[in-house]
Parts: structure tokens; sequence; C-alpha cells
């Protein structure tokens, strides 16, 4: 057995939130001892759609982490087979990161769309924890 | 325009946990923010906050106005949390298989698919929809309790982009 432990924090100054916001969250996830612990990353094309595939909904339940390691490329994370652009749920801003528990009946794809910037080498990072 | 600062801790414990090293990652990225927001707030999974359906945390853009969160004409970053309390009371923890599902606002199928236990939570930019109920993304952001369980409370938050 083994201990993942995520914790998030929000954070706002008082000008720009008018009350301060200094938020945190955190959970203690239980994995099991044979359960996929996955570390990859993923260069992305500019394919609109396409893209390679980050998530196989044959593992089930998984907690996913995710990180947009370019600066400015808006890296779209879409759901199922339907890979467009338009088609995301996710835009990961240059930097950003998300993390979140998947149920595991949907596959996951990444692409930068038509920005024509064609392929970026290490462009995204992706942590899968099977539960 | 405001900082929202987003920061996420990632360790582990446990010889399997990654690998054969613990994993201790942290990340940090400020991000630009403007109105509308709804800071940290708690509903009932059958909450109605925005008058556009139970459960519906971002509205669509049959759903609502602009000045509400309409994820079809911006980003909005995201935080949920299932909190393990019965909506009932808001005190009794809830059965540990009282889950909750996460969904766009029209609990597209092919779309966003989360599934939340008591505790856990979730961070994410969500993108803007397309404005179409048959379009590729629907748009918005639900929550549903599990058919055989209760209500629960829901902490949640989101940020224009």
């Amino acid at each position: 057995m083994a201990t993942l432990t995520p914790t998030l924090t929000l954070a706002g100054s008082a000008a720009d939130f008018g009350d301060a916001l200094n938020f945190s969250s955190t959970k203690a996830l239980t994995l099991g001892d044979n359960d996929a612990k996955i570390s990859r990353t993923f260069a992305v094309n500019d394919l609109d759609p396409g893209g390679p595939q980050i998530y196989d909904a044959g593992l089930g339940k998984c907690y996913i982490y995710l990180r947009n390691l370019t600066d400015t490329t808006v890296i779209h994370i879409t759901a199922a087979a339907t890979t467009a652009e338009n088609a995301s749920w996710i835009d990961l801003a240059g930097g950003e990161f998300a993390f979140f528990p998947w149920a595991g009946n949907v596959d996951l794809f990444a692409n930068s769309g038509d920005d024509t910037t064609g392929v970026i080498a290490n462009a995204l990072e992706v942590l899968i924890y099977q539960v | 325009m405001a900082t929202l600062t987003t920061a996420l801790q990632l360790t582990s414990s446990g010889t399997t946990a990654q690998h054969s090293d613990a994993l201790g990652l942290s990340v940090t990225k400020d991000i630009t923010v403007t109105s509308p927001s709804q800071g940290i707030s708690r509903i009932s999974s059958a909450g109605n906050p925005l008058g556009a359906g139970a459960g519906i945390l971002v509205h669509d853009a049959d759903q609502g106005t602009v000045g509400q969160g309409n994820a079809t004409t911006t980003n909005t970053i995201v935080y949920v949390r299932h909190t393990g309390l019965e909506a009932a009371d808001g005190t009794t923890a809830c059965a540990a298989d009282d889950y909750i599902d996460i969904t766009d606002a029209e609990s597209t199928a092919t779309g966003i698919q989360m599934r939340m236990y008591p505790g856990e939570f979730a961070v994410f930019p969500l993108t803007a929809g397309d404005g179409t109920d048959a379009g590729d993304n629907d748009g918005g952001l639900k929550v549903t309790k599990s058919s055989s369980g209760s209500d629960v409370m829901v902490e949640y938050g989101w940020w224009t982009r």
C-alpha cells in the first residue's frame, strides 16, 4: 500500500479579492500495491483534431495530474474520440496545471489545436495513479 | 484584473508509491483572473446556485447570461471538492460510497467524466464550451449525486480567466 497526498493552495490579495484569499485543501489517497503509477511527458502537435492519447479508459478510475511545460502554447485536453480543439474541456495555458479524479470511462487526448506551432517536444507532463 | 496564485504539492509515502522513490512534486502558477467569479462556496449537490438547474455550478450558453459565469464565452479556473458531509444537516459524515459525478452542464457522456468520493477534489482550467447542446463541447459544469446515495455538501469556486 502507498499513500498519495495532494495539497492544493489558492491565494490572492485583499486588494484583488476584497478579502484576502488563503485557502488550502488536502486529501490522503490510498493506492494499491499493484495499481498503475505512470509518469510521462508528451510532445504535442498542432493537430485539430488529433494528438496523442494520454490516458486509456482501460485503467479505470485514476487520479490524473497534468502540467503544461511550455511558456505560451495552449494545450487542449479532449475526452473520448472527439479530439477537435473545440471539443476540449481543459485548456492548459503555459505553465498551468490540473489535478482531478477521472471516472475511468472516457479516454483523454492532447493537442495544441490549429496554432501552426508544429510539434513541441516535452510539452505536457502527465502523472496517472490508478485506484 | 486580479492575480490568483495556484499551488499544488504531490507527495507520496510507501515503497510502491512512485517507482522506487517517494514523490515530492510542487508547482505554482499565478493566473490573471477577472469577473465574474465565485469565491469558495458550499452548496448541496441538489442546489441550484445559478438558477440554471440542480447541481449546475457553471452554466452553458442556453442556461443563463454572461455575468453568472458563462462557460461558453470564457475559460474558468475551477475548484471542486466533495466535503464528505450529508446535505441533510451539513455535519454528518456521508457514506464512504456516496460519490458525486462531475460532468458538463448537459451531462454529456463523452465529455467531462470525473467521479469524486468523500474528501477528493479537483482543480482545472475549464474550457469555454461551443455554445450548442449538440456541439462537441456543450460547456458548463454540473455535479450529480450517485443514484443510490444521499445528497452531499460540495465545496467549489471558480474564477474567470
